[in-house]
């Protein structure tokens, strides 16, 4: 028999009052120390997702800030300040005061809505009888029809087709920023 | 029901003893025997002999303990168990415990006396009067209860590898100690 077989047979003859202890004590619990380094690295790690979640949702990344004489870092003027209004969009290169322009590689984008005003210079449309629109969460959008070299004869309750650059300020209603064209699918009943 | 009454029932050789001792320290004793078997059968066949001996030696004997006495019942035959199995079965429980305890064989010279296991065991009893409640509860619930570090050092609430050099410090004392005795295993 080893040493070691010996001593593992010998633990077995420590006293019962020992045996008997050991079974009901209790461990005064060591408190962990925290590990500082990992917890400051945890909250500036967290500082910056709470910061950079919060830069995408107010549009930082789309345009900068706007400066105070209504134009932001990049040239692009905004409108609708009044109501706090915000770009969503990418960058403008080509922008100039007051007036905004697409991104040079900007997509169109096309989608259905039923007109539900029509003003001089602008339409007000709506998503089609149980459709929400695709473009914003709006459920009005401004669409502007200044710019347009054709546009149709509308009238309230038109469907219609908008091409756009797909850039919308979340104003309320929302208005897009630069309309292509507009294209009657369905006259008003 | 209290351990008194449990070892008047073996005194009056009433059949519930077997009962009473199983659902009282049952789980204390299937502990014991899979923290050094490892295999759930041995266990459950060890811990059914221990109160086949439990019932064969109680009368004579009425411990002071009846925990202490089931346990170093059950720890004996998980023991002598393990010996019949480990040419075919190698256990992680005993050997990783054995592997430990070779820590502590003092390094006996010349005039160092050999020592019965039984003599042995008081002198272990001895080292352990002399150490912290911590230290001894620590000794006795991994060497005797076969208790896993990683249990312990979660019940204590530090981390295993800091708890594996507490044991190796209290192997190294328990080798010093039995040095100083003139003791060779």
């Amino acid at each position: 028999m080893s040493g070691a077989e010996k001593l593992f047979d010998a633990v077995t003859g420590i006293r019962d009052d020992l045996i008997e202890e050991a079974q009901s004590y209790v461990f005064p619990r060591h408190k962990r120390t925290i590990p500082y380094r990992r917890l400051a690295a945890m909250a500036a790690c967290l500082a910056v997702v709470l910061g950079l979640t919060a830069a995408i949702r107010s549009g930082v990344f789309y345009m900068g800030s706007p400066s105070s004489d209504g134009v932001d870092s990049n040239g692009a003027g905004w409108t609708g300040g009044d109501s706090g209004s915000n770009w969503t969009g990418g960058d403008n290169e080509n922008a100039s005061t007051g007036e905004s322009s697409p991104p040079e590689d900007a997509e169109a984008i096309t989608f259905t809505a039923v007109v539900a005003e029509v003003h001089d210079a602008y339409l007000v449309v709506e998503p089609p009888e149980g459709e929400k629109l695709l473009l914003s969460t709006a459920d009005r959008i401004e669409v502007p029809t200044g710019d347009l070299e054709e546009l149709p004869a509308l009238q309230v309750g038109d469907t219609v087709e908008i091409t756009c650059t797909g850039e919308v300020m979340e104003t309320y209603p929302a208005r897009l920023t630069e309309v292509l064209s507009i294209e009657v699918l369905e006259p008003a009943p | 029901m209290e351990d008194a009454a449990i070892i008047n029932l073996y005194w009056q050789r009433d059949e519930q003893a077997i009962a009473e001792t199983d659902g009282k320290y049952g789980p204390f004793c299937h502990r014991i025997a899979m923290n050094i078997l490892r295999s759930f059968p041995d266990s459950e066949e060890c811990v059914s002999d221990t109160y086949g001996r439990a019932w064969d030696t109680m009368p004579p004997q009425r411990p002071d303990s009846l925990r202490a006495y089931l346990g170093r019942i059950v720890r004996n035959l998980s023991i002598s168990r393990y010996r019949s199995i480990h040419a075919q079965k190698r256990g992680e429980g005993a050997e990783v415990l054995l592997s430990e305890l070779g820590d502590c064989v003092p390094s006996g010279d010349a005039t160092a006396r050999t020592v019965e296991v039984r003599e042995l065991g008081e002198l272990i009893s001895r080292y352990l009067d002399g150490l912290a409640a911590d230290d001894r509860t620590l000794f006795i619930r991994r060497y005797w209860n076969g208790d896993a570090v990683s249990e312990l050092a979660g019940e204590i609430g530090v981390r295993p590898n800091s708890l594996t050099k507490r044991l190796l410090r209290l192997r190294e004392g328990l080798r010093r100690y039995l040095e100083g005795e003139g003791v060779r295993v």
